[in-house]
C-alpha cells in the first residue's frame, strides 16, 4: 500500500482514492457475480 | 480526562439520538505487547456516555482466541460491531476496524456505529439494489491513515 484510502476487494480489485458512490460500487462489484433484475445470475 | 471537547460530545449525542437499535462494540485487546490497545480503549470509552444505545465489551484476544477467530480477528487492537434487535438477538454487522480508530478514523467509527444503529443508508436506491443483488461473499479491506 503506497497511498490511502485504498480498497482491496476479494484480494483482487484495487481502488485507490476516494470515489463517488456510483463509481466505487461500479468498480468494487466489477468482478462480483450479481443477480439480474429478472432473477437470473450474472457470472463474476 | 475526556478526549472529546464538550461541544463535540454534544454533536455526537445529537447524532447518536438518530439510532433506533442498540450497538455493541466488541473490543479485542490484550494486556501485554499491544502498545496501542490502551489508546484504543480510551477512545472507545468516550462513546457509551454519549448514548445509552452504545455498549463496549472487551474481549481478551489471548484468552478468548476462539471468539476472535470466529470474528476473523487476527491482530489487536480490533473492533467488531454488532446490532441488537428488539427481541434481544445479536447480529454481526460484519464491519471490523483493525488498529486504533484515532484522528479521522474516529469519524469513520462514528459513521459505522450510526449505520449499524439504524441510520438510513446514504446510498441511492439504485446503488442499494446493486449491492443487494450480490450473492457471493465480498471481502473489502479499506486501508487508511488517521492523519
Amino acid at each position: 500500500v503506497t497511498g490511502v484510502p485504498k480498497t482491496i476487494v476479494n484480494e483482487e480489485i484495487e481502488i485507490l482514492g476516494a470515489l463517488p458512490p456510483d463509481a466505487f460500487i461500479e468498480q468494487a462489484l466489477s468482478h462480483v457475480s450479481t443477480s439480474q433484475h429478472d432473477g437470473t445470475k450474472s457470472p463474476a | 480526562m475526556a478526549l472529546l471537547s464538550t461541544p463535540d460530545q454534544q454533536k455526537l449525542r445529537d447524532a447518536f439520538h438518530e439510532m433506533t437499535s442498540p450497538v455493541r462494540l466488541l473490543f479485542f485487546t490484550q494486556a501485554l505487547e499491544c502498545d496501542t490497545c490502551p489508546q484504543t480503549k480510551q477512545i472507545l470509552d468516550e462513546l457509551p456516555p454519549l448514548s445509552d444505545k452504545i455498549t463496549i465489551e472487551e474481549v481478551n484476544f489471548v484468552l478468548e482466541g476462539d471468539r476472535a477467530k470466529r470474528f476473523g480477528i487476527d491482530r489487536v487492537p480490533a473492533i467488531a460491531l454488532e446490532r441488537l434487535d428488539a427481541d434481544g438477538n445479536v447480529h454481526d454487522a460484519r464491519i471490523r476496524f483493525i488498529g486504533t480508530p484515532s484522528g479521522y478514523e474516529f469519524i469513520s467509527l462514528v459513521q459505522a456505529v450510526l449505520l449499524v444503529g439504524g441510520r438510513p443508508s446514504s446510498l441511492t436506491e439504485e446503488n442499494r439494489r446493486r449491492v443487494i443483488a450480490v450473492h457471493q461473499p465480498v471481502h473489502m479491506q479499506v486501508f487508511t491513515t488517521p492523519t
